[in-house]
């Protein structure tokens, strides 16, 4: 029989081989038309033939990330005690230095702020953007900004292991804090041996809340998103979230 | 994101379509990383609407953005092979050829790649309408470069 409908685009056939037309009246239509043209029979089976490129994506999470080169894992960090010390004592002083910095922008009306500073375990201090790479054995510390004029707050991380762990407090009633400056918060946490994206989420309320009941929210929207810790776009707490995640690699 | 999962099913079409818009394998691989970090930088939702949608339009205009500087276009010409009797499709040298750079994407779409109306508008997030105009107006401009692709209705 011959087939007197338009040959499908490329782009039709492509959809329809990732099954993005499935069950639709597209795709009946496109099989049966591929059922009876050769040409388009032919174009399917060299699309599906395509090479693969080989897998490289440590590259890319690299300049996806703006990470920095690898740290060696072979470098002394303390050559000596005395050394060790004092290379100690200026790392703290500039890891305070950091953290009482304030960030240089502007807090708007209604609007909130997480930052996040990490302290390597080569004593490097910095604030880092959301995505950054961090290595096992970082430390991290949090500063958290409203302008409400006070609120109550939890701070939380999930990782891709679907484990929920407190940041902030430590103890299950929130963390009253005034509105109108940055609080540079005292709990710091060190990132443990788990790799993967984990994501850290400010949870901002107006009123006091359980930090059993953000972290039992958390655990549900883990599993909801597949346990991806990125696909997570809300604990849905009911209060304001702030969210920041980040890449733990190895060091 | 799962990054390796994603990056084995699709590479091998962002290449493939790099390939195809390039003609140079190493340029076309350097299309195919960029698409990739795109990927990760882009918001969770990205295959919310079509995954092969959001890449071919990545690769389109990474693809676009190389081949505009200026000391890369003329390399392009050179290395570009002549176009093939069997393929239907203009090249993209031909299309591109005195295309302002705002109608340069769809001239792709509609001239190398024959995707219909409703196939670029999903691409571009546009209305039919719009695609509709701006290819009426792509149309006036290639019928200097080949009357036949001005003819094609889609």
């Amino acid at each position: 029989m011959k087939n007197l409908s338009p040959c499908p685009s490329e782009f039709a056939l492509e959809r329809w081989r990732f099954g993005e037309l499935a069950a639709s009246a597209e795709e009946a239509r496109l099989v049966d038309h591929v059922a009876s043209c050769f040409a388009c029979r032919a174009r399917q089976a060299e699309l599906a033939s395509q090479p693969q490129p080989p897998l490289d994506t440590a590259e890319i999470w690299s300049r996806a990330l703006g990470a920095e080169p690898p740290r060696r894992t072979s470098r002394r960090w303390w050559p000596r005690a005395w050394q060790g010390a004092a290379l100690a004592t200026a790392a703290l002083s500039v890891f305070l230095l950091v953290a009482r910095r304030p960030a240089p922008d502007v807090l708007a009306k209604g609007s909130w702020q997480l930052g996040v500073i990490a302290k390597g375990r080569d004593g490097k201090v910095m604030r880092v953007d959301p995505g950054a790479s961090l290595s096992p054995g970082d430390r991290l510390r949090f500063e958290v900004a409203t302008s409400w004029p006070k609120a109550d707050i939890a701070l939380v991380m999930l990782d891709s292991a679907g484990k929920i762990s407190r940041l902030a407090p430590t103890k299950d009633r929130s963390l009253s804090i005034a509105g109108g400056k940055r609080v540079l918060l005292e709990d710091a946490v060190e990132l443990d041996a788990m790799l993967g994206p984990e994501r850290i989420v400010l949870v901002g309320c107006n009123r006091a809340l359980e930090v059993s009941e953000v972290v039992a929210s958390a655990a549900r929207a883990l599993a909801a998103a597949g346990g991806d810790p990125r696909r997570v776009a809300s604990l849905g707490t009911g209060c304001h979230e702030e969210s920041f995640w980040i890449s733990k690699v190895s060091p | 994101m799962d990054l390796d999962r994603v990056y084995r099913r699709y590479a091998g079409f962002v290449l493939r379509r790099a390939r195809r818009l390039l003609g140079d394998e190493p340029l076309a691989r350097d299309v195919c990383q960029d698409v990739f970090v795109q990927l990760v930088r882009a918001p969770d939702d990205w295959a919310a609407i079509s995954a092969v949608a959001w890449l071919h339009r990545a690769t389109t205009n990474g693809c676009l953005n190389l081949i505009r500087g200026a000391r890369r276009w003329r390399d392009f010409l050179r290395r570009l092979p002549p176009p093939q009797p069997v393929v239907p499709s203009l090249s993209t040298r031909l299309v591109l050829r005195g295309i302002p750079e705002r109608l340069q994407e769809i001239a792709i779409y509609y001239g190398v790649d024959e995707m219909s109306q409703e196939e670029i508008a999903l691409v571009l997030g546009l209305s039919q309408k719009t695609v509709s105009n701006r290819i009426r107006e792509l149309r006036c401009l290639l019928a200097d470069v080949d009357p036949k692709v001005a003819a094609r209705t889609s």
